[in-house]
């Protein structure tokens, strides 16, 4: 084959430590690659992609005049991004790089096979070269990026990193679901460990919300569509009516008393009843009402009118349609959060939902909170009692290979101050917590569980139990072996809290679909790098910020947030997005204008447009992603991806189909 | 001094019992707290997972409790980890007769009962419920046991499986 400009290239081959050189011979690679074609000088180095390392290769490409760079390293996930950088340090088109993965293809998974694995890393470095002499430099792709954020959910790291984008000067649009914003953490008492009034250290970031000049807040509404990428989404929303103006009320909370009806409250977790015109919370933000179209006996019989009657302000509305709000954006955070595991159905064997005396953690929470459908005081939902023998059960669904394999991380924490508001509350109360391993690894949380498993009636029990029963007096019973005293017990709580596993929100899983973001087998979004970049997703210009991203407790939750605020600031900040420029290109002098890749590109990103006559494929380089699927179909070799064109992977095919 | 060893109990179990690993348990007891074998037994099923894995099946075997087991398969439906110690009882069982340890004499009497009669015992008028109380099988509204026409073709059957005469 032709080749343009003579080809040099540098083969640099990686002992990554000993990751790559205990099991491939990596001199050995180094040998055979100097008598490959057009190879100017082959190398190797423990780490290649340390500054001594990239400086070989710096160095060699200024003093030898070279022109094409092979690393032969790790996964290029991990390192292209660095090797390309070197190569423009030295003066190189940084597309003039191909790497060669002899670390998770050869030494990580043939181990015990060091002979074929240095076999497999030669022909792998062969295949890297026969590309690389083909390589053509590119132009990375540049676009301004929209300065203005969108965040998903408005629980506590939504509200968190809306607040980081403000105050940095630049426009959030906040959407949330519910009628208030606050999610989960608005439901809670107090929270571990220090037993803050979790409302109070709340309700402030969410009045500031409201306040701030640079955050739009859209509660009670829905992201219904989400096209574009990094640096410029456009996103639809759909804003559900109210049917109460929200430039008109007040707040003054008239409509609410004078409505008739009543219906479970979702926010009470269906223990308490709400009107049908409400504040999903007192301290709800904004501190406006919702009218429930559903249960509106106006809207079902045409009668009642009360709240308009009432409404001093004039503020109810009953013409109020859905709006659809369309915005630009830069960035994008998710923050949907969580749900609790539905045991009602998935495991009756501890009577949740059969014996109204078996509640959930979350459903103690609002029994024990001031704003909660007993005013704070403890009473037990059967018969409104004070329960005096609490039993509590951890990692109910978590920790399960039948149900949730995942530790919740707040379960055993939450049970702990729950057992603290037990007793607390009703001094002769005795509570027995029901453990697996007791999780206390926050900070301060040991201090925490030393302090209530010092007190006289708070038992705890290595076991967990497999049943609960009721008897035909309605009374709770149940056997667990206590690992620790080695005895069986039986137990006859008047209450049961179950300390349930969390789920991800189930609107979550559409809005990954939508964003082509990838989920973890659990559900929960999968992040780039678990360890180094937890807040990122598989997509550019995405971010993920709470129990999104997997359980975890609050202090971890506003960590994260305002991590994924600084990522999506620093974007807005450089104002211009810049992408990899392996996208598809249409050849319009071959184009027959057939079709056939317009309707098969996953992303939209080809158009078919008039010339001469008849038509031909044109693509939008900002939407293409690189997938490739359209130059695989295209059947008059029209079409191409850039950095992967037929020229360039056949001989790299060619090498590993014909071994050496 | 004790010492956790590999034996080739454990690889006899790990061949009986296929998926359900003993070495997968994390002892969170909730086999035990529901089993009723348990409540007279010394040996607790999780105690019997978590010995089996450490290489003292054999104490295990020596132990009532593999006999005890009333293989109602609560411990399996809920195992939390699916190791199921009603799999690792059985493996046990098979390991036990095939080294030659004899069951209690209840049970060889049961097992040869089924042999000349077909059932446990030769007329089963009540059912042991999990508070070991005898309930007769009438009050439940349960029919009675119905024996094999023939027993010979029975006996046929049941020895095509390895069911043996203990003696
Ligand atoms: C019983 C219990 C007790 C706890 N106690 C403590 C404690 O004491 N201390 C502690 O540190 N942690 C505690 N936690 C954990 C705490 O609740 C979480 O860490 C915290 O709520 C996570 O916040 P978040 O914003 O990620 O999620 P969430 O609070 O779940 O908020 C998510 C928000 O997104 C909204 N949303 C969902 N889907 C969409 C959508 N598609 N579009 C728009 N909006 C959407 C929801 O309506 C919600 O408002 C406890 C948890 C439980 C279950
Ligand atoms: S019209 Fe509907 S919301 Fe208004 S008071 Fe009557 S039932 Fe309540
Ligand atoms: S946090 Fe505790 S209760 Fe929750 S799953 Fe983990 S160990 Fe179980
Ligand atoms: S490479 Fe993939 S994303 Fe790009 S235009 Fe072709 S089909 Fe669409
Ligand atoms: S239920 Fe399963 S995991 Fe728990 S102790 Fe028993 S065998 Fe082990």
């Amino acid at each position: 084959m032709k080749v343009a400009e003579e080809p040099k290239v540098g083969v640099y081959v990686c002992h990554c430590g000993v990751n790559i050189a205990s099991v491939v011979n990596v001199k050995a690679v180094v040998e055979y690659a100097s008598t490959l074609p057009n190879v100017e000088v082959a190398k190797d180095y423990p780490f290649m992609c340390s500054d001594p390392g990239q400086n070989i290769v710096i160095e060699d490409i200024k003093s030898k005049g070279l022109n094409r760079i092979v690393v032969a390293s790790c996964s290029p996930r991990m390192h292209e991004p660095t090797f390309r950088k070197a190569l423009e340090r030295a003066g190189l088109n940084p597309y003039l790089l191909e790497m060669a993965n002899i670390r998770e293809h050869c030494s990580w998974v043939h181990e015990k096979q060091p002979q074929e694995a240095t076999e497999k890393a030669k022909d792998l470095v062969a295949a890297a070269v026969a590309k690389a002499r083909m390589l053509k430099p590119l132009e990375t792709i540049k676009m301004p990026a929209v300065k203005r954020a969108l965040v998903i959910g408005g629980g506590v790291a939504g509200i968190r990193a809306a607040l980081d984008i403000a105050n940095s000067g630049f426009e959030v649009y906040l959407v949330e679901t519910r009628p208030s914003i606050g999610g989960n953490m608005a439901r809670l008492d107090k929270t571990f460990p220090t037993l803050d009034c979790s409302q109070c250290i709340l309700t402030p970031m969410m009045v500031e919300v409201a306040q701030h000049p640079n955050i739009k807040l859209l509660t009670y509404s829905e992201v219904k569509s989400i096209d574009g990428s990094v640096g410029n989404f456009t996103v639809k929303i759909l804003k559900k009516p109210r049917y109460v103006k929200e430039d008109v009320c007040t707040g003054c909370g008239v409509c609410e008393q004078k409505c008739p009806y009543t219906v479970p409250s979702e926010f009470n977790l269906g223990l308490g009843k709400r009107k049908v015109i409400y504040f999903e919370f007192p301290q709800a933000v904004p501190l406006k009402p919702v009218l429930d179209r559903e249960n509106c006996v106006y809207f079902k019989k045409g009668t009642c009118r009360a709240c308009e009657k009432f409404c001093p302000t004039k503020a109810i509305d009953y013409t109020q349609q859905p709006q659809e709000i369309t915005v630009d954006v830069g960035a994008i955070i998710l923050a949907t959060g969580y749900g609790l595991y539905d045991v009602k159905s998935k495991m009756p064997e501890y009577r949740y939902g059969l014996s109204k005396n078996v509640i959930t953690g979350l459903e103690l929470e609002r029994l024990t909170s001031a704003t909660g459908p007993t005013k704070g005081h403890i009473l037990r939902p059967g018969d409104k009692k004070e329960p005096k023998d609490v039993a509590i059960i951890l990692c109910v669904g978590s920790r399960d290979e039948k149900h949730l394999d995942y530790c919740c991380r707040f379960g055993c924490v939450a049970g702990i101050k729950h057992a603290y508001y037990i007793v607390s509350h009703i001094p002769d109360a005795r509570v027995t917590i029901c453990y697996t391993d007791i999780r206390a690894f926050g900070k301060g949380y040991e201090d925490f569980y030393a302090r209530i498993r010092s007190l006289d009636n708070v038992q705890f029990i290595r076991g967990r139990p497999m049943e609960v029963f009721e008897d035909s007096n309605g009374s709770l019973y149940f056997d667990v072996f206590d690992q620790n005293t080695n005895r069986l017990i039986r137990l006859n709580p008047d209450l049961v809290v179950l300390e349930t596993g969390v789920v991800p929100d189930p609107s979550f899983e559409q809005i990954a679909t939508v964003l082509k973001c990838s989920r973890g087998p659990d559900g929960f979004a999968l992040e780039l790098h678990p360890k180094l970049r937890p807040t990122e997703t598989s997509v550019d210009g995405v971010f993920l910020a709470g129990v999104v991203q997997g359980p975890k407790d609050i202090p971890d939750t506003v960590a994260q947030a305002g991590a994924a605020a600084a990522s999506a600031i620093a974007l807005l900040s450089r104002g211009e997005v810049e992408s990899v420029p392996n996208v598809a290109s249409v050849n319009q002098e071959l184009c027959s204008g057939c079709g056939v890749c317009e309707p098969i590109c996953p992303y939209t990103a080809i158009v078919l447009e008039a010339r001469n006559g008849g038509r031909v494929a044109k693509v939008e380089a900002t939407k293409c992603k690189g997938c490739g699927a359209c130059a695989a179909a295209c059947p008059s070799g029209a079409m191409t991806q850039l950095g992967f064109e037929d020229k360039q992977i056949i001989p790299q095919l060619e090498v590993l189909a014909k071994g050496r | 001094m004790q010492t956790y060893a590999q034996t080739d109990i454990l690889d006899a179990v790990r061949g009986v019992i296929g998926d359900h690993r003993p070495e997968a348990c994390y002892q969170c007891m909730k086999c035990t707290s529901g089993c009723p074998a348990a409540k007279v037994s010394e040996y607790k099923p999780h105690m019997m997972v978590i010995l089996t894995k450490a290489g003292l099946a054999e104490e295990v075997m020596k132990s009532g409790i593999i006999w005890a087991c009333s293989m109602c398969l609560k411990c399996k439906e809920y195992c939390p980890q699916d190791v199921a110690p009603f799999d690792v009882v059985t493996a046990l069982k098979n390991v036990a007769i095939s080294k030659g340890y004899r069951p209690p004499e209840m049970l060889v009497g049961m097992s040869n009962n089924v042999l000349d009669y077909g059932c446990i015992m030769d007329k089963p008028m009540t059912i042991t419920t999990t508070d070991f109380e005898e309930v007769s099988r009438k009050s439940l509204g349960l029919p009675d046991i119905v024996h094999p026409k023939d027993m010979e073709q029975f006996k046929k059957t049941v020895a095509r499986f390895g069911f043996r005469r203990l003696s």
